[in-house]
């Protein structure tokens, strides 16, 4: 017979398929595109850098992120400009409480994000507090796989999937609104809204 | 006008857009490996641009391809 009580038991995390009533994608529904291939980053040496203009420049480990913020779910579709979409259960924190620890300088507009592969994306400040973006942890009540960009994804609701930073290790608080991302650089809209074309600004 | 050179131009015209709407959708869902294979020239943005720019000619050129080969079989 199978001992269950052991410390080091640890259940299997099952993805969710349904929540509240809708439907959900599965996480192996995503199609790889990231501009490096997947990215293998340690939960042991992981750190979350906050920096710029903020008057707390600050690193927080996976563990006291995970620990010390309050979390909140949400179903929210991805849509890739590559014409695929996912809709997902996501789990996280607020970049808002992360903000308020860093107590961000009142020339800041922009705030930039930076992935361990290199890929970088910014957003007005506003978009992130007014809309309460998460950085995600969880998908479909399962913890992001590498491949999904752990340790954290950024849940860039109504934005192009472009915009939804995977692997993300630093957070940068700028002036700099003309600052461009990754594929921003290379043409895509800085503004990304679904509503709009992934070219137009 | 030369219908035989315009029949031409259109089936190999059509050829044409065939192959490079094929490789500019490779460059969208397999972007690392084009760019790599055309030294960066075709990147994922420009691909896209392409491809999206070929739809409309590809359908007419596909048209006048089956339309003239129709036209030219019903002639024989």
């Amino acid at each position: 017979m199978i001992d269950f009580s052991g410390n080091d038991f640890e259940l299997e995390e099952v993805e969710l398929r349904e929540y509240q009533g809708e439907t959900l994608s599965s996480i192996y529904d995503f199609r790889e595109n990231s501009i490096k291939g997947p990215q293998y980053v340690s939960r042991e040496k992981y750190k979350l850098t906050v920096t710029g203009l903020v008057n707390n420049t600050y690193n927080l480990t996976y563990n006291q992120i995970i620990d010390s913020f309050h979390t909140s779910k949400r179903v929210i579709t991805l849509f890739c400009v590559e014409g695929w979409e996912v809709k997902i259960l996501w789990e996280g924190i607020k970049v808002e409480d992360l903000l308020e620890i860093a107590d961000v300088k009142p020339e800041a507009n922009t705030i930039i994000f930076y992935a361990y592969d290199g890929y970088s994306t910014s957003f007005p400040i506003e978009y992130i507090t007014d809309n309460d973006i998460i950085m995600a942890y969880k998908m479909n009540n399962v913890t992001i796989p590498p491949e999904r960009g752990f340790p954290f994804q950024l849940v860039a609701e109504s934005k192009w999937g472009y915009k939804w930073i995977k692997w993300i290790t630093s957070i940068e608080l700028s002036d700099d609104e003309n600052y461009r991302g990754y594929w921003e650089s290379r043409g895509y809209s800085n503004n990304a809204d679904l509503d709009k074309g992934f070219f137009d600004e | 006008m030369d219908i035989k050179l315009v029949r031409k131009t259109i089936h190999w015209g059509l050829l044409v857009l065939i192959i490079v709407f094929i490789i500019t959708g490779f460059g969208i869902t397999r972007y690392r490996i084009i760019e790599t294979i055309t030294f960066g020239l075709l990147s994922k943005p420009i691909s896209f641009q392409i491809h999206s720019y070929l739809v409309f000619p590809l359908v007419i050129f596909l048209y006048l391809h089956v339309y003239l080969t129709w036209k030219k079989k019903r002639k024989n």
